[in-house]
């Protein structure tokens, strides 16, 4: 739209910079010392570190078998109302449709109990859920319902936020977003006292999945 | 700003007024404080990587340009709108034509500094757009239309009960101090808000060059209404916001909400690269983003560089003893606290904020909780000489400054003006502080200084007599 014009602003403020800084090319960034950012080593035990860290944040964890899914979010949906459900998990297990809408309009997303999505990954370091964007994937499941039910596989475990931000950046092509998921939407800015549960979800439950 | 009117020692001496809310101040920043401290213990090596995040930081500041570039062309590869802001009027401009143009009526706005810095609301408002902080203590802060006071907890100046009456006022609702029912009622009056809000308008706390990535970090979730739900957001950033990597948020993101509030992450970090693709159920149409200069190039070219590594974290805040026991407000600033006084006065003009750099006791405290490590100290005293160089048509202080400097170089001259202070200050006194001087003298001890009277025998006498 208004991009024509702002061509030579562009030119003149990227100039700006360069007479500051006296424009010499850059040497590679500095090399990122694993050793002092990684906090979880592959290889040690991801499951009970995802499910300590998980819970602390107050993440209701259930673990269950694959065929025994189906059951685990039945009960979820009958405790918290309506769901949507992300088309991707559908895709993924076909018989989680009948648990709720795979799209949804203002009304349903608004009105609706829970979302149910998968994730791209699950971060022992830290308890957080991965979630992207994409065709088969609503932003919106994972932060509109005041309850959020992320559906994990065992695989999608990994060590440390490095892992998952190393994956990503060997993409081809990113997601349009994703978000690093940390718990439930918290804020202490009322006398710095904690409550759980402000635009985003009240609650996030992690159904893991061997 | 309106509380920038005031000099700085009233807004002190007022702040200083007001014992209940320097109690609260200092004990909510203490607080915070001990968080940083535990939440950095389970970092393998914190002191590697908050040098690590300053080498990272340096290489690109150094190389601004080439990133900056960089930047420019991953985002319009990825399909969004890159503009240009020179100064605070420009961004405002800007984004009032985006919406124009789009058609807008409705602002959902997450928590920015930066657009605290450039005055975006009054612009928006101005241009006829319906704006809402979103963020709780941001949407505080509008409904009764104060300043944020603090990078990170924008109403830690405010008492729970301050906060209910302003609720029960706006809302509607039956007073409660209750927090819990306090945030939900927020929660219910934005919701609407939410679902009609044509325009989302965020911050940016860092900016991969890579891959066009900007990048947000937020708790309470309506950044992520703020940068999904509305046809078009607009991203406003400042141009040192880049990181040259992906991985680099790794350094970043473990540093940030450890170094803010204590957690480990935030429970949002959110990377948006490009608006919606064709193919996405849901997501902005539109993704624009606005880099911001407004002062910054000239910061990036002077001895206060290392000064844009800053991440906003406002650990620097509540380590410091100033702002914990002056507040934020007292600073008249949209930054304030260690690194507002750096920023403030390079952005904003060192005349009218001399007496920022001054007001610092230069204890450390800002370096050690810095998690990029910043040199707050070394520059404050920079900053200091170069208020002083400013101020040399002022011939009092020349002359008083030439006269002491000869003293300080006669043993014998010393003594005895140090003799004729006793003598000159001995007897104005209150309460075991000098309450006025003669001349230059009686201006210094009463406007700018908290002067002890003179013991009535000096060091050097007691050691002579043998202590």
């Amino acid at each position: 739209m208004v991009d024509k014009s702002k061509t030579h602003g562009e030119r003149e403020f990227v100039d700006r910079v360069r007479r500051a800084t006296g424009g010499i090319p850059p040497p590679s960034p500095p090399e990122l010392d694993e050793s002092v950012i990684r906090c979880v080593e592959p290889g040690s035990d991801l499951r009970e570190r995802f499910v300590q860290r998980a819970t602390t944040l107050g993440v209701g964890i259930s673990e269950c078998k694959k065929d025994e899914l189906l059951g685990v979010l039945k009960q979820s949906v009958v405790r918290h109302g309506q769901a949507v459900i992300e088309p991707a998990l559908v895709e993924r297990f076909p018989e989680l449709a009948e648990l709720g809408r795979t799209d949804a309009d203002d009304d349903v997303l608004f009105d609706a109990g829970c979302g149910i999505t998968g994730v791209d990954f699950a971060i022992a370091e830290t308890g957080s859920l991965v979630v992207s964007s994409g065709a088969t994937k609503w932003r919106q499941f994972s932060f509109v319902p005041p309850v959020h039910i992320a559906v994990v596989e065992a695989t999608q475990l990994v060590p440390d936020l490095l892992d998952v931000l190393g994956s990503y950046a060997s993409d081809a092509r990113l997601a349009a977003n994703f978000v690093i998921i940390t718990g439930p939407s918290r804020t202490a800015d009322i006398a710095q006292r904690l409550v759980q549960g402000v635009h985003g979800p009240i609650q996030v439950e992690c159904v893991l999945i061997d | 700003m309106e509380f920038a009117n005031k000099k700085f020692d009233e807004r002190v001496r007022s702040a200083l007024a007001q014992p209940a809310r320097q109690d609260f101040i200092r004990e909510a920043t203490s607080m915070v404080d001990g968080r940083r401290r535990s939440a950095w213990e389970d970092l393998p090596d914190v002191d590697g990587l908050r040098s690590l995040a300053a080498r990272i930081k340096d290489h690109t500041l150094d190389h601004l340009d080439h990133y900056l570039t960089e930047f420019t062309e991953s985002l319009t590869r990825v399909g969004a709108n890159v503009h240009f802001a020179d100064t605070g009027a420009d961004a405002v401009q800007t984004i009032c034509e985006i919406g124009r143009q789009a058609g807008c009526r409705t602002v959902s706005k997450s928590k920015s500094m930066v657009s605290e810095e450039v005055e975006l609301n009054q612009g928006l408002e101005a241009a006829g757009l319906e704006v809402v902080e979103t963020d709780l203590g941001e949407f505080i802060v509008q409904i009764e239309k104060d300043h944020p006071s603090h990078i990170v907890l924008p109403i830690i100046h405010k008492d729970v009960g301050t906060v209910a009456r302003a609720m029960q006022r706006h809302l509607n609702i039956e007073y409660t101090e209750d927090e819990k029912r306090l945030t939900r009622a927020a929660r219910e009056h934005l919701r609407p808000i939410f679902r009609r809000c044509d325009l989302g308008i965020s911050g940016v706390n860092f900016g991969v060059a890579e891959t066009g990535t900007i990048v947000l970090v937020m708790n309470e979730g309506n950044g992520r209404f703020t940068t999904t739900r509305p046809r078009v957001h607009v991203a406003l950033m400042g141009v040192e916001k880049l990181v040259p990597r992906l991985k680099d948020l790794a350094v970043f993101a473990k540093l940030l909400g450890r170094s803010g509030t204590g957690q480990p992450l935030t429970v949002y970090t959110n990377f948006i690269t490009g608006p919606r693709r064709s193919d996405d159920p849901d997501g902005p149409e539109q993704l624009h983003v606005v880099i911001l200069d407004s002062g910054r190039t000239r910061i990036l070219d002077s001895k206060f560089r290392e000064s844009l590594r800053c991440i906003r974290c406002g650990a620097c805040l509540n380590a410091c003893p100033v702002y914990r026991s002056i507040g934020g407000h007292a600073y008249g600033a949209v930054y304030p606290g260690p690194i507002g006084k750096i920023v403030t006065p390079l952005l904003e003009g060192l005349p009218k904020y001399s007496d920022l750099p001054q007001a610092s006791s230069l204890c450390g405290g800002c370096l050690e909780a810095c998690p990029v490590k910043i040199d707050i100290p070394r520059m404050l005293v920079d900053l200091r000489t170069e208020a002083i160089k400013e101020q040399c048509d002022d011939r009092t202080k020349r002359i008083g400054m030439q006269v002491a400097l000869r003293a300080l170089r006669l043993p014998l001259i010393y003594r005895l003006g140090q003799r004729l202070m006793r003598w000159a200050l001995g007897g104005r006194h209150s309460g075991g502080w000098i309450s006025g001087g003669i001349g230059p003298i009686g201006a210094w001890t009463k406007a700018s200084r908290d002067f002890k009277r003179p013991a009535s025998r000096s060091f050097r006498d007691e050691w002579r007599r043998g202590i």
